[in-house]
């Protein structure tokens, strides 16, 4: 979740009205974002789905409403505008979406362009996907000469990016600029490269790489033209509008941009608020409140949306222009539960008839549980995740197919173990210089093999100067008539047990584990200078022969 | 009250003149040396008697100071055997301490050498041959040593030097009576037999009638056993799982590899979310895919582009069904809520789930982050759950999880709405501090899955904090270090 920091004179300044910081923190842990300082900066995580509160300005906005400062919907006023541009269809297979907007008499200080920056890279980073979806242009409106137009253009093709003094071409700058390095990766699919262009021939940027230098912003700079190009219209849409709430709350006076797209003339930013039907009955019921349409309206203008109409039992739900997280009503009925406090909500336990139930297989787990602890056996656990050598290497066991992971950050842990075993000699290793004996067990989940079928396996290991064969028989026998269960031994060899010192059991002709004294060869490759016997058994298939007889 | 042992020292002591060592007692008392001591301890914690202790140094012969003293030292050997053949090769000496031998030797002018053809040759001085018959200081020491004798220090420091000697640490003990021990015997010491371990043979001849059983001192310190037990991870959550229980939960599974469509897609998770990026989730590198369900795929696609049939905008991108089937290791449980409601019918309702289930996220092992940590989801399928209950439930658990101090505040997930975030306080560090989230599954995700827009109540804590802070372990690593000695000292899980 992106991190924001606002300056406490500007945001104090921008709500209207001071708090102590008690209420302050309060009010902005309960409005839903994460609060992770209140002085002397206001830090706070913002939750991915409401971009407008990225900028100081939503972010006082949405609390004015809430703290009742300020409530319903901002009135965005639009100045009449002739400035022009075109969209070449040459961009739909490039970089499709293009939007923008001018800004006049903006009174430029530090917190103003310190916000702009802000709301900028965060917008990028986040709703706009590392620029992929949304990439936003902030350029000198008196250096532009209209109409502009939003085109491609060939990697030969030239102009001077910002922060050069020269010009670059196009696979100059993809190659050199820092910004190109980082993002060159957007276009690398692509033979010409989006520009936006004026009516001189004069570049204004390369989206969503660079501006140029000729539109270069300074603390002189008095209007604005923002221009935004994405892959996803609405993304766009909704940063310009955020982008332009910001100024607008500033002082701003917004100009649209008409652009000529595909034909038809589209004007920008479009600050109408879009109409969404709500039941009031249907918010009544998820929040388990009886609020009149009144009641629930005031609430509405306190999370900043506007009223159209009220009926029996619906309102007509006004949504901010710059609200991008509104898509079914149950994301309005959210803002009401937000709006009423959650603080104000009585917690309840509804009669409801359930009757609760384990699961089966994990009754079966905590017996086989209770059975080794009474053998005077320790319970270990180890992580699901392990290793190849670990789990073949050690054990020379190499035939195993293991199910590996692709991205782990931990080498360490990249494989989900398919046998307990390992991990118990693993941790005798760990535990040498403790005393003798240490006889220890686990019960958890392995993924044998690729067939990806997850198993519950049971697996004890006696480890002493005495450690043998017959001892671990002896438990093995009592756990199992401790079920009731007849096994069968059968000899059989294993890489990692010594040979002639091995078998493998079954119940009812169906294999169900393993037993036998560690190899001094695998003790060796685990550093264990103590012998080992152990066995090995497959709970989930004992349990399928006798699972009726476990519930209750 | 006295032992037999402790009124036979103490009597001895008496005689003694109230001064000895335990030594002399054992002598006198005809007692091993370990008994008195152990006696003389309960009898100065009785104030009878003092036990003065000294740490002092004695010099002891090493192996080769008492090979020295039976054979001679090494550069007597040596002289001895140009006298007797004036062979030095066949003499006895290993080649390292011939050359000592040699040092010492011409160190104190008892040979000269001579280089002849490329061997040499040894012929013994006057001062040698004298030497042949007289003891060494060293020799004179080493006698005087093995005889517990003390000799002065520069020898000394040879002998230690030449590794003939060591030092060994002793404690010397002395025994006073004290005033009380004095009154106690000019009063006059009885003995009576006392024994200390009742044995089948006693008690099958009856002659613990003739006995008297010593008295223990029952405060003293004796070797502690601590009991084998479940991991103390398995038991908290074998009470979470009883807390689910008591309140009518059912046990629901599913697999912990799981394709990204249960674990994201079905969740209602864009596939451009930045928690399904490489970073956060483990994927599977053999086999990448699994199957989806066609049925379910079409309606999820259909949310996710459009918002289905539902009056929902959806996410408005393609929706690519490759990517909902490669397998990840899950990143949380709910992928077993979701699986779970897949299979639900109208008359299954009113339902409540549980499930306890490892969650993996692809992160770096430190003291505060695991790769692999459970989770515990739980879902209420019922058309009239409310918001209320949501907070009903969460309230109860974390009650019988012990903590009585809670906050709800809205939070964000994509697939629930309204979505909560749960604060504890922390008394200590006066703060609230994030616990869980929980929410109601959107209609997006419900609809597809269950056929029509039930409440969903829905929630899935971690618990690792609260296991951490109710052992007092510092270190979440500590979890999973299997130490046996820590292990064995954790109290137990009382809650219950």
């Amino acid at each position: 979740m992106p991190t924001v920091n606002f300056d406490k004179d500007d945001f104090i300044s921008l709500l209207g009205k001071t708090f102590d910081d008690k209420t302050l923190s309060d009010r902005i842990s309960m409005i839903g974002t994460d609060l992770e300082n209140i002085t002397p900066e206001i830090v706070v995580e913002v939750f991915p789905d409401r971009p407008d509160m990225l900028s100081i300005e939503g972010f006082t906005t949405a609390l004015k409403g809430f703290m009742e400062i300020e409530t319903g919907p901002i009135d965005f006023k639009l100045q009449s505008s002739s400035y022009k541009g075109i969209v070449d269809s040459k961009v739909k297979s490039v970089r499709p979406f293009a939007v923008g907007a001018i800004v006049k008499g903006i009174k430029f200080d530090d917190d103003a362009i310190r916000s702009l920056m802000q709301i900028q890279e965060k917008l990028h980073v986040t709703h706009g996907r590392n620029r992929k979806k949304v990439a936003i242009g902030v350029h000198d409106l008196d250096k532009i000469t209209f109409p502009i137009e939003y085109t491609t253009k060939p990697k030969d093709f030239s102009f001077t990016p910002l922060d050069f003094d020269k010009n670059l071409t196009i696979k100059e700058i993809l190659n050199i600029h820092p910004k190109g390095i980082v993002y060159s990766y957007l276009l690398s699919d692509f033979n010409e490269c989006p520009i936006w262009i004026d009516n001189a021939g004069q570049v204004l940027s390369m989206p969503p790489i660079i501006n140029s230098e000729h539109t270069k912003v300074n603390e002189k700079t008095k209007n604005l033209f923002i221009d935004i190009t994405g892959t996803n219209q609405k993304s766009i849409e909704y940063a310009l509008n955020i982008i332009l709430m910001g100024l607008f709350i500033r002082g701003g006076k917004i100009h649209p941009l008409i652009l000529n797209d595909e034909g038809k003339n589209l004007t920008y930013p479009n600050f109408n608020r879009e109409l969404i039907e709500l039941n009031t009955s249907y918010s009544n019921k998820i929040l388990g409140l009886n609020l009149s349409e009144k009641e629930t309206a005031e609430l509405l203008l306190k999370m900043r949306y506007g009223i159209n109409s009220i009926s029996n039992k619906k309102i007509i739900v006004e949504i901010p222009p710059y609200r991008a997280d509104i898509i079914h009503p149950i994301d309005i009925i959210e803002d009401i539960s937000i709006a009423y406090g959650f603080e104000n909500f009585n917690p309840e336990i509804p009669d409801i008839a359930t009757i609760g139930q384990e699961n089966p297989i994990e009754i079966f787990v905590r017996k086989t549980e209770e059975v080794m602890v009474g053998f005077n056996f320790f319970e270990v656990k180890n992580y699901i995740l392990s290793n190849e050598d670990i789990l073949i290497n050690k054990m020379l066991d190499r035939k195993r197919k293991l199910v590996k992971t692709r991205n782990a950050v931990n080498t360490e842990y990249d494989t989900v173990r398919n046998s307990l075993l390992p991990l118990l000699i693993k941790t005798l290793s760990s535990n040498s210089h403790y005393e003798y004996p240490q006889n220890i067990f686990e019960v958890g989940l392995v993924v044998p093999d690729q067939t990806l079928v997850e198993k519950y396996y049971l697996s004890s290991a006696m480890c002493h100067p005495k450690a043998n064969f017959s001892e671990i028989k002896g438990i093995l026998h009592g756990f199992f008539s401790s079920f009731g269960l007849k096994y069968l031994i059968k000899k059989e060899e294993f890489p990692f047990f010594i040979e002639g010192r091995a078998c493998s059991l079954e119940i009812d002709g169906k294999y169900v584990g393993k037993m036998g004294e560690l190899s001094p060869e695998v003790l060796y490759n685990f550093k264990l200078e103590m012998p080992v016997s152990a066995f090995e058994i497959d709970l989930s298939s004992i349990f399928e022969l006798f699972k009726g007889k476990i519930q209750g | 009250m006295l032992s037999k042992q402790e009124k036979i020292i103490l009597k001895v002591l008496g005689e003694l003149g109230g001064e000895s060592t335990p030594s002399e007692i054992a002598k006198f008392s005809e007692l091993p040396e370990v008994a008195v001591m152990r006696s003389l301890l309960y009898l100065s914690s009785k104030n009878l008697a003092t036990v003065e202790e000294k740490k002092i140094s004695n010099l002891i012969l090493t192996k080769e100071g008492k090979k020295s003293l039976t054979n001679g030292l090494i550069e007597k050997i040596f002289i001895k055997s140009i006298k007797d053949k004036n062979k030095p090769n066949e003499v006895e000496l290993s080649e390292e301490e011939r050359k000592i031998a040699i040092g010492i030797a011409r160190r104190n002018a008892w040979i000269s050498i001579e280089k002849t053809n490329d061997s040499l040759s040894f012929s013994l001085t006057d001062k040698g041959k004298s030497a042949l018959y007289e003891k060494t200081p060293e020799e004179t020491a080493l006698e005087e040593i093995s005889n517990e004798k003390k000799v002065n220090e520069n020898i000394a420091n040879t002998l230690l030097k030449r590794n003939l000697v060591e030092k060994k640490f002793d404690t010397v003990r002395k025994v006073y009576l004290t005033e009380l021990g004095k009154m106690e015997v000019s009063k006059g010491i009885e003995i009576t037999d006392e024994i200390s371990e009742l044995t089948p043979e006693m008690l099958k001849n009856q002659s613990w009638r003739n006995l008297t059983l010593k008295k223990f001192d029952v405060s003293a310190d004796v070797k502690v056993l601590f009991p084998s037990k479940k991991h103390f991870v398995n038991q908290a959550i074998d009470y979470i799982r009883k807390i689910w229980l008591e309140m009518g939960f059912k046990e629901m599974t599913g697999p912990m590899i799981d394709t990204s469509f249960w674990v994201f897609d079905a969740l209602f998770q864009p596939q451009d979310h930045p928690a399904r990026d490489m970073q956060d989730t483990f994927f599977i590198e053999s086999p990448r895919f699994g199957q989806i369900d066609p049925e379910l795929s079409k309606k999820v696609c259909a949310m996710h582009e459009n918002g289905g049939d539902i009056n929902s905008r959806g996410w408005g991108y393609t929706w690519d069904e490759r990517i909902g089937q490669e397998y990840v290791l899950r990143t949380h449980t709910t992928s077993l809520s979701v699986r779970t409601l897949s299979t639900l019918k109208q008359e299954d309702l009113p339902a409540k789930f549980f499930s306890v289930g490892k969650v993996f996220r692809n992160e770096k092992l430190d003291w505060k982050h695991l790769f692999e940590f459970y989770q515990t989801d739980g879902i209420v399928v019922d058309e009239d759950a409310n918001f209320k209950h949501l907070l009903g439930y969460l309230k109860r658990f974390l009650n019988k999880m012990g903590h009585t101090k809670i906050r709800f505040r809205p939070a964000y997930f994509p697939y629930t709405e309204p979505s909560i975030e749960v604060d504890i306080y922390n008394k200590d560090k006066g703060e609230w501090i994030e616990l869980l989230g929980a929410g109601i599954f959107r209609p997006e995700v419900v609809v597809p899955l269950l056929g029509e827009d039930i409440p969903v109540l829905a929630w899935g804590p971690g618990f690792g904090r609260i296991i951490m802070e109710y052992y007092g372990l510092k270190d979440i690593r500590q979890k999973y270090t299997n130490d046996l000695d820590m292990m064995k000292k954790l109290p137990i899980w009382v809650k219950g």
